[in-house]
C-alpha cells in the first residue's frame, strides 16, 4: 500500500506568498466565465412518483426524464448567451473528464438507449440543452443493475470570443495544448430519490438489499431548485431593503453594501429521515458565491455563505452575481445592478 | 657567533616589521652585563592568535625599553627595535612555543617576536632582580583567515574518471553555500540546480534516490535534513568531500547515479580548540583535542526553523487575529570521532554519528479540519569502527558499522500512527596490494543487513464520545540484505594506468532476492606534465520493489496563494517527507545502469586547471512486478547525456574560483506502455539543458573576504496546465502533456563577506550571504488564475540576506 497522507497542505510557496505578482482576485469576472449549470427535469418519465407541477422543478432525474440543462455564463460586459460561443454540448457516462477518457475530436450523436453512454458521445444544444435521457440497462447478475446504472454527465465546450473557435478548443483537448479563450463545463446528474430509483429497478427484476446505514435515504424524496426571487440590500448598515433580480439599485459613493440571498420556503427542501427509530427533521444546506463585474474595495465573503459586503468606493456601475447551491447539487442565480453615484 | 646570530636576528625583526633592511653593520650589540646580580629572566610562550596553537621557532629578540615605551603590549603600530640597542638577547622558541631568556639586567625591556606567516609582536615587561617576567605572546596570521586546511590524509588515488574535490575553507566561505557542504557541492559540474535554493543531489541527471552519499565508507539514509534545509553532517568534521558524478569505483554500489564521498577528519593534536557558530536558521559547536597519542573531535548542531516560524506566526496571529496554519521543521545532527595511532603502522577510529529530524503541522487554533496537524519524526543514530593497516606492501581497512533508525508519522490527533524501526549491521572490508612492479590489486566487499520492524495503530472514533480508541494494531517484521563483493587490478605502466573491476551484488528481502553483475572500467594517461585524458564505462546496478510509503504530502502539485493557483514542478516532490514502511509482497528488481564518459584536464600554473568530460548514461529502470506477478503496467528506460566544463582556480594564496558549465539531456522513454502511451518519450523530471556557474573568493586586507556566485541555469520542465473544467463550486484543472512546459531560465548573483577578528584567544568570524542581490523573481512554480484558465506570473524566492557569527577557540 502506498498512499499519501493528506497532512498540511501548506506546500512551499505558501512560504512565498511575498513573491508573487498580483492576481485579480477570483471573484472579479475579468474573463468569461460559466458560473453555474441549471438541471431541471421538465418532462417526467414512467420512474417515479408523479411530480406535482405546483412545486419547484427537480434536479434529480430519473430514466426517461426529459432533462433542461441552462447553464451562466458572464463576461465583463454581462450575461453571454452560450449560442453565441458555437457551444459543443456533450454527454458520457461516469463521474466526469468525459473528454478526457476518449478522443475528444471524434464525438458520435448519442443514441440514448441507455442512462449513459459507453463513450462520450454529441448532443445538439445551443443556449441550453434538452434532451430525454436513456433508460435503465438490465444486467444479467441483479446485483450489478444497481452498480451500472449510474446518472450520466452532462458538459459543453465553447469558444470565447477571443478563442480560437469550438473546433480548435475541442483539437487542443485531444492534444492536451493550451485552451486559452475556451470554454469547458461538466455536470454529474444526479439520479433520484433512492427510494425511486430502488423501486423502479427492482420493478425491473433487481434484487438487491439496501443496508442498514443507507436505509434512512429512502426516506429522502427527490429535491427540487432552489430560485433567487429575492435579495436584501443594506446601505451603511440601515434598514435592509428587499429587491427582485435584476433591480438596479442606487447607492452612495462610498457607501458599505451589504446584500443577502433571501430564499423563500419553497427554496429549501424539508423532510424526515428516520434513524434508529428516531425521526429527525431535515432541511436543505443553501450555499452561495458572489462575482463581481469589476473590482470593488473591502470585499468580505465568508466561503459558503449568502452575503456579501463590498464598498463602493468609486462612482462605477458594478453588477453583483450570486449563484447558490443546496447539498444536493441544485443550483440557481440572479444579480443585481449597482450604480454608485 | 652569537653576536652574527643576534645581528640576523635583529635584521629579521626589521623585515618583518617593514623596515627596509639596511646592511647588517660591524657594530653589533653586545651581550648584556648584570653588575651586583641585578639580573631576571624573562620566559614565555608564543601561540597564533585565535588559534592558540604554539607557534615553534619563533625568533625573540630582548633588548632595553625606551623611555617612551610603557609596560605591556605595543598595540597599534608594531615598534621597531633600536638600531643600535646597549644590549641584546636573542632565543629561540622551542617545539612547544615556550622561551626563557635568562640574564636579563633589571628594568624595562623589550621583547620582540617574530615567525615565518606571521606578523611580528613586541611587549615591554619590567625585569625584577632574580625574578622571572612571564610573558605570553599571540601573533596574528598573515592570511587573514582563520581556517587552516591541514592536510592529514593521503591525497585519493584517481580511482574514476572524474572526480571534484572541495576543501573545508572552499565550503564555509563559498558565496550562497552557507557553509553547507552538499549545498557546495551543487555549484560543480554535473550537479544541477536545486529548487529554491534547497539541497537536492542531482547528478548528471539522475533522481536523488539513484545516487549515493558515503560517510566514512558506509552509506548514510539520506543526505539532508527534512525539507533538505541542510545536509546531516557539516563542514567542520569533513577532510575531505569527492564528488563522482558518474563511473565510479566498483568498490562502491546499489546506486545508478553517482557517488559522494565524504571522509570525516581526525581532531587537531595541538591543544585543545573549536567553535562555536550560530545563523538565523542553526547553531552548532565542535570541540577537538589530542587523547592519548591520537585525537578526537565532537561536534553537534541544531536547527531552530521551527521556533522562528512559531515566534513569526505567533506575531501574524496577535497582529491579523486570525489563526495561521504553520509548519515547524526541526533538526539536529552530531557526530564523534576517536582516532588513535596503532603500533606498528595502521590506525583506529570510533565514530558516532546521528541526525534527527522532525516535522510538525500545527493546524489552524480554532480549525475544524481533523487532517490539520500530523507529526513527522525521523532519527538515525551510527556507531563506526575502523582499522587500517599497511602490512608490507598491502593496505587493509576494515570498518563494521551499527545503524539504529527510526521512523515515525502520526496524523490528527494520533488517530493513525506508523512507525518503523531498523538495526542495521554493514560491514566494509578491503585489501590493496601490490602484486608486481606495474600491477595493484584491491579485493573487497561490503554489505548490510537490516532487521526491521514495523507498526500501524489506527484508532477509532468514537461517534457518541468522539473520543479516540485504539483499535487495529498491526506489526510486520522482517529482513532484508545487500552484498556486493568487487575487485579491482590498477595496471600502471608509464603514465599510463588502466583499472579494470568486476562488482557482484546480491539483494534480498526475507525469500526474495536478486542478482546482478557489475563490469566496469576506467583508463588514465597522461599527456606529459600537464595534460591528461581519462575515460571510464560500466555497469551499475540498484535494487527497487515496491514499499508501503507514507509521505506528508506538504508538497502539493498545486497550492492556493494570493488569489490564483501555483504550480510546482514535478522536482519539487522530492522535497516532501516521507517514510518508507514494510516492502511489499512482490519481486524484487534491480535497475542496472550503463555509464560511459571520456575526459581531458590539463594543468596550468599558479593553480589553474581545465577540465572538460562527456558522459552517457542508459538505464533499465526495472520496474517491479505486482502482487499477482504481473508488471505495473508500463517500462521505462532513463537517458542522459552531456558535456562538464570546469575551469578552476586551486585554493592558494588569497584567490579561489572557477566557472563551471554543464550541458545535459534527459530523457525517460516509455518502453512498455498503454497504446496511447507507448513509444513515448518526454522530458526527464530532472533535465537542466545548461547550467553555468561562476564561483570566486578572495581575501582583501584587514581579515576581510569577499565572494561571489553567479548562476544561469535553465529552467525545470513542468506539465503546463492546459485549461480547466468548470464543476460545481470551481475549476478542475486539465493538465498537457508531462513535462512539455519549461520554466523560464534562471539566473542570480549571491554575495557574501566576511570578516575576522583575531583576538589573543579566539577568533570571531562574522559574515553576511546575500543570495539574489538583484531581486530577481525567478521562476520556482507557475502561478495561474483562481480558474487555471490563463497563467499569471511566476512564484520565486526573493532576495535573501543571512547572518552569521562564528568564534573559534
Amino acid at each position: 500500500m502506498t498512499h499519501r497522507v493528506a497532512g498540511h497542505s501548506i506546500g512551499f510557496v505558501a512560504l512565498c506568498a511575498a513573491c508573487t505578482p498580483s492576481l485579480d482576485p477570483p471573484w472579479v469576472l475579468a474573463r468569461d466565465r460559466e458560473l453555474a449549470l441549471r438541471v431541471e427535469v421538465v418532462t417526467q418519465g414512467p420512474y417515479g412518483d408523479t411530480l406535482d407541477p405546483e412545486k419547484p422543478t427537480t434536479n434529480e432525474v430519473l430514466p426517461l426524464d426529459t432533462v433542461l440543462a441552462r447553464p451562466l455564463i458572464v463576461g465583463p460586459d454581462g450575461i453571454i448567451p452560450l449560442r453565441d460561443l458555437s457551444p459543443q454540448w456533450y454527454l458520457c457516462g461516469g463521474n466526469g473528464n468525459c473528454l478526457l477518457r476518449a478522443d475528444a475530436t471524434a464525438l458520435r450523436p448519442c443514441d440514448l438507449e441507455f442512462l449513459a453512454p459507453d463513450e462520450p458521445c454529441a448532443l445538439a444544444g445551443a443556449d441550453s440543452l434538452e434532451f430525454k435521457l436513456g433508460d435503465f440497462l438490465p444486467a444479467e447478475d441483479a446485483d450489478a443493475v444497481f452498480l451500472i446504472n449510474r446518472a450520466p454527465t452532462i458538459g459543453f465546450v465553447a469558444s470565447a470570443d477571443v478563442g480560437p473557435g469550438t473546433e480548435a478548443c475541442i483539437d487542443r483537448i485531444a492534444e492536451r495544448k493550451s485552451l486559452e479563450g475556451c470554454l469547458w463545463m461538466e455536470r454529474t446528474l444526479s439520479l433520484g430519490s433512492l427510494s425511486e430509483v430502488v423501486d423502479a429497478l427492482t420493478a425491473l427484476g433487481g434484487e438487491f438489499e439496501i443496508s442498514e446505514s443507507l436505509a434512512p435515504l429512502l426516506d429522502v424524496p427527490r429535491n427540487h431548485n432552489p430560485a433567487v426571487s429575492a435579495f436584501s440590500v443594506s446601505v451603511d448598515g440601515g434598514e435592509p431593503d428587499l429587491y427582485a433580480p435584476e433591480a438596479t439599485i442606487t447607492v452612495p459613493v462610498g457607501a458599505t453594501i451589504t446584500v443577502s440571498y433571501q430564499p423563500s420556503d419553497s427554496d429549501i427542501d424539508r423532510y424526515t429521515v428516520e434513524i434508529d427509530g428516531e425521526k429527525i427533521d431535515v432541511e436543505d444546506q443553501l450555499q452561495g458565491r458572489w462575482f463581481m463585474s469589476r473590482e470593488v474595495a473591502q470585499l468580505e465573503q465568508a466561503l459558503g455563505q449568502t452575503s456579501v459586503v463590498w464598498e463602493a468606493s468609486r462612482a462605477d456601475p458594478v453588477t453583483a452575481y450570486f449563484v447558490v447551491h443546496d447539498d444536493r447539487r441544485a443550483e440557481a442565480w440572479g444579480w443585481l445592478h449597482f450604480e454608485p453615484q | 657567533m652569537a653576536a652574527l646570530r643576534t645581528a640576523v636576528v635583529c635584521a629579521a625583526v626589521l623585515a618583518a616589521v617593514g623596515v627596509v633592511p639596511r646592511p647588517v653593520r660591524a657594530q653589533l650589540a653586545p651581550q648584556p652585563t648584570c653588575p651586583n646580580a641585578a639580573c631576571g629572566s624573562v620566559a614565555g610562550r608564543i601561540r597564533v592568535a585565535g588559534e592558540r596553537h604554539f607557534v615553534a621557532g619563533a625568533s625573540i629578540l630582548v633588548v632595553p625599553a625606551s623611555t617612551d615605551s610603557p609596560v605591556g603590549p605595543k598595540r597599534r603600530t608594531p615598534a621597531t627595535p633600536p638600531d643600535n640597542p646597549a644590549w641584546s638577547i636573542t632565543a629561540t622558541a622551542n617545539e612547544a612555543g615556550r622561551f626563557e631568556v635568562s640574564d636579563v639586567p633589571v628594568g624595562a625591556v623589550q621583547v620582540f617576536v617574530v615567525a615565518p606567516g606571521l606578523q611580528a609582536s613586541q611587549r615591554t615587561v619590567e625585569i625584577k632582580p632574580g625574578k622571572t617576567a612571564k610573558v605570553n605572546l599571540f601573533l596574528a596570521t598573515d592570511a587573514g583567515t582563520p581556517y587552516r586546511t591541514v592536510v592529514r590524509a593521503e591525497a585519493p588515488e584517481p580511482t574514476s574518471p572524474r572526480r571534484h574535490e572541495l576543501s573545508r575553507e572552499e565550503i564555509q566561505t563559498m558565496a550562497g553555500a552557507q557553509g553547507d557542504p552538499l549545498r557546495a557541492l551543487q555549484n560543480l559540474p554535473g550537479v544541477a540546480r536545486a529548487p529554491a535554493s534547497l539541497g537536492l543531489l542531482v547528478l548528471r541527471g539522475a533522481p536523488p534516490g539513484q545516487s549515493g552519499v558515503f560517510l566514512g565508507g558506509h552509506a548514510v539514509p539520506r543526505a539532508f535534513h527534512v525539507l533538505s534545509l541542510s545536509s546531516i553532517f557539516p563542514a567542520d568534521v569533513i577532510e575531505r568531500l569527492d564528488l563522482i558524478p558518474g563511473n565510479f569505483d566498483p568498490a562502491y554500489g546499489n546506486a545508478t547515479g553517482g557517488i559522494v564521498l565524504v571522509e570525516p577528519r581526525a581532531g587537531r593534536r595541538d591543544g585543545v580548540h573549536g567553535h562555536g557558530e550560530i545563523d538565523l536558521a542553526a547553531a552548532s559547536a565542535l570541540v577537538e583535542g589530542p587523547v592519548g597519542d591520537g585525537s578526537y573531535v565532537v561536534g553537534v548542531q541544531r536547527g531552530y526553523v521551527d521556533a522562528v516560524v512559531a515566534g513569526a506566526g505567533a506575531i501574524v496571529e496577535r497582529v491579523t487575529g486570525e489563526a495561521s496554519g504553520l509548519l515547524l521543521p526541526s533538526y539536529w545532527d552530531y557526530q564523534g570521532m576517536v582516532d588513535q595511532p596503532l603500533p606498528g603502522g595502521g590506525a583506529f577510529t570510533l565514530r558516532m554519528i546521528g541526525a534527527g529530524d522532525r516535522l510538525r503541522g500545527q493546524g489552524p487554533a480554532n480549525g475544524d479540519d481533523p487532517n490539520a496537524g500530523f507529526d513527522f519524526r525521523t532519527d538515525f543514530h551510527r556507531l563506526d569502527l575502523v582499522f587500517r593497516k599497511r602490512q608490507d606492501r598491502i593496505r587493509f581497512l576494515l570498518t563494521p558499522s551499527f545503524r539504529y533508525e527510526f521512523g515515525r508519522l502520526a496524523l490528527a490527533s494520533n488517530t493513525l500512527t506508523r512507525r518503523r524501526d531498523d538495526g542495521i549491521l554493514s560491514l566494509r572490508a578491503q585489501g590493496t596490494g601490490k602484486i608486481s612492479r606495474f600491477v595493484d590489486l584491491t579485493i573487497g566487499a561490503d554489505s548490510e543487513i537490516d532487521v526491521y520492524r514495523t507498526r500501524q495503530e489506527a484508532a477509532v472514533v468514537d461517534p457518541e464520545t468522539f473520543a479516540a480508541r485504539p483499535a487495529a494494531i498491526t506489526t510486520e517484521r522482517g529482513v532484508a540484505s545487500t552484498l556486493g563483493v568487487f575487485t579491482v587490478a590498477d595496471f600502471h605502466y608509464g603514465r599510463a594506468s588502466i583499472r579494470p573491476g568486476m562488482r557482484a551484488n546480491a539483494f534480498t528481502v526475507e525469500s526474495r532476492q536478486a542478482y546482478s553483475i557489475d563490469p566496469r572500467a576506467s583508463a588514465r594517461l597522461a599527456l606529459g606534465q600537464r595534460w591528461a585524458i581519462a575515460g571510464g564505462v560500466g555497469r551499475y546496478s540498484q535494487v527497487r520493489q515496491i514499499t508501503d510509503r507514507d509521505s506528508v504530502d506538504l508538497i502539493d502539485q498545486t497550492s492556493g496563494i494570493g488569489g490564483g493557483n501555483a504550480l510546482l514542478p514535478p522536482v519539487f516532490s522530492r522535497f516532501d517527507p516521507q517514510i518508507e514502511f514494510a516492502p511489499q509482497d512482490t519481486d524484487l528488481s534491480v535497475r542496472q545502469a550503463l555509464h560511459a564518459s571520456v575526459g581531458a584536464e590539463v594543468d596550468f600554473n599558479g593553480g589553474w586547471g581545465l577540465s572538460t568530460t562527456g558522459y552517457f548514461r542508459d538505464q533499465d529502470n526495472a520496474e517491479p512486478l505486482l502482487f499477482d506477478g504481473r508488471r505495473v503496467g508500463f517500462s521505462t528506460r532513463s537517458r542522459n547525456l552531456g558535456a562538464e566544463v570546469l575551469l578552476r582556480k586551486r585554493l592558494t594564496g588569497k584567490l579561489y574560483g572557477w566557472v563551471a558549465y554543464t550541458l545535459s539531456f534527459g530523457e525517460l522513454r516509455l518502453v512498455q506502455a498503454g497504446e496511447r502511451f507507448k513509444g513515448t518519450r518526454r522530458v526527464s523530471d530532472f533535465d537542466q539543458r545548461h547550467n553555468l556557474i561562476v564561483v570566486a573568493s578572495y581575501i582583501l586586507p584587514r581579515h576581510w573576504r569577499i565572494g561571489a556566485r553567479f548562476r544561469w541555469v535553465t529552467g525545470y520542465p513542468f506539465t503546463p496546465v492546459i485549461g480547466s473544467v468548470a464543476v460545481r463550486g470551481g475549476f478542475v484543472p486539465v493538465q498537457g502533456n508531462r513535462n512539455e512546459g519549461r520554466l523560464p531560465p534562471f539566473h542570480q548573483l549571491d554575495l557574501r563577506v566576511d570578516r575576522t577578528w583575531t583576538l589573543q584567544r579566539v577568533a570571531v568570524h562574522a559574515y553576511i550571504d546575500v543570495q539574489n542581490v538583484y531581486n530577481r523573481q525567478n521562476p520556482e512554480a507557475i502561478l495561474y488564475t483562481a480558474d487555471f484558465r490563463a497563467e499569471a506570473g511566476f512564484v520565486g524566492i526573493p532576495i535573501y540576506p543571512t547572518i552569521g557569527v562564528r568564534v573559534d577557540f
